[in-house]
């Protein structure tokens, strides 16, 4: 499934975020030596994508995309960051909010995590 | 259990919710998620889970004293209730024009395509000398005011006519179609339990048409684009233990209410 765009043409605005997540595993020894473990193999990047000031059109365009995507279901995602396409994306677990505050105006927000 | 579904209120004026409406979906079901970050899902247990929250202002008395009955009513029966998403579309298809849900009568070919303009889109020719016609039955009641719209082109001026009709009344609308735009017919739907929208296509024409949706107009002259999956649950819950009211004057009252309504992704 293609990753929805904006009427602009752009798939985030400011205000979204990008972070990194790392995990690891520290082993603590008798004699206090430590050693550490990173868990995860893959780049752990997630980006917490929020959207004000959207009209019908568009809203609909990604409520229906984060409906249309199951849990585990992966896709293409664009980092707008730098450019770099990812292709083994999936939606985050924290959910989609959708706020419509007004006739015509709304405000989304959901998070798509890097599977790979 | 009731013989006749409870059915979530709405305000004198037939709206079932004001502005803001804030609505949170997530996806509940069994998941591993193993050390290295991967995750194990079974699609097909997954639940998709919407929870609104419903904020009125300047109700009044008879409104607020509807919304309570409601609430401990739902609340001492522990009975689901119907919900019709604010923000929903509630016809039962609206991405695919040749599925089962959309019965046709007389003699037409409907085509799927790209339009510029419109995006995912369908042709459709009525070659014969009488009316065509697409039309759907939805269980859409319950006093509400009910939109039916649906995105058209067409080069030169034709007529398209919406219908909406339910057992009690029928309305409906004949439009001139020449530029993108989207077209709709609006009706207080009957306290009915179905309600049969339809599209007529005239003799010898063709149309574009493309997102057809049903909705509960919020506002009198404004439709949402309200994307594709049909927004009516059957088996609604409160998602609140506790139920208040305040009144910042006589006779205009402020409640806030959370709904959740969920099924199979």
């Amino acid at each position: 499934m293609e990753f929805p765009q904006l009427d602009t043409e752009v798939t985030v605005q400011l205000h979204s975020a990008k972070q990194r997540k790392v995990r690891s595993r520290t082993f603590r020894f008798l004699g206090d030596a430590v050693q550490g473990q990173q868990l995860r193999t893959g780049s752990g990047f997630r980006w917490l994508l929020r959207y004000e000031s959207l009209n019908q059109e568009e809203t609909s365009r990604l409520r229906q995309f984060f409906e249309m995507t199951l849990p585990g279901q992966s896709f293409s995602f664009t980092d707008p960051w730098t450019g770099t396409v990812h292709a083994n994306c999936r939606l985050g677990n924290a959910g989609l909010n959708l706020l419509h505050y007004a006739p015509g105006s709304y405000e989304v927000e959901f998070e798509v995590e890097d599977a790979q | 259990m009731p013989s006749e579904p409870f059915v979530f209120p709405a305000t004198n004026e037939g709206f079932l919710a004001q502005y803001p409406v804030r609505m949170r979906s997530r996806y509940q079901g069994p998941q591993v998620e193993f050390p290295d970050g991967s995750k194990q899902v079974s699609p097909a247990e997954f639940r998709l889970v919407h929870q609104w929250e419903l904020v009125y202002r300047h109700l009044r008395n008879e409104e607020r004293d509807r919304f309570e009955a409601f609430f401990f009513q739902v609340e001492r029966s522990g009975s689901p209730f119907l919900f019709f998403d604010p923000l929903g579309n509630f016809l039962l298809q609206s991405l695919d024009l040749t599925h089962p849900a959309w019965m046709k009568n007389g003699a037409m070919d409907i085509t799927a395509f790209t339009d510029p303009d419109l995006g995912e889109a369908f042709v459709i020719t009525n070659n014969s000398f009488d009316w065509a016609m697409l039309s759907q039955t939805v269980g859409f009641g319950y006093n509400f005011f009910g939109c039916f719209s649906v995105e058209t082109k067409w080069d030169s001026p034709v007529s398209v006519q919406l219908g909406m009709t339910d057992s009690l009344e029928s309305h409906k609308r004949e439009l001139k179609v020449h530029e993108p735009r989207r077209l709709f017919v609006r009706k207080r739907a009957g306290a009915v339990a179905s309600t049969n929208v339809s599209i007529e296509i005239p003799p010898q024409t063709q149309v574009i048409l493309a997102r057809p949706q049903l909705e509960i107009a919020l506002q009198p002259t404004a439709f949402h684009a309200t994307g594709a999956r049909n927004g009516i649950y059957q088996q609604a819950t409160l998602a609140q233990a506790n139920y208040r009211w305040i009144s910042p004057a006589p006779n205009v009252h402020q409640i806030n209410l959370y709904v959740e309504g969920s099924r199979f992704a």
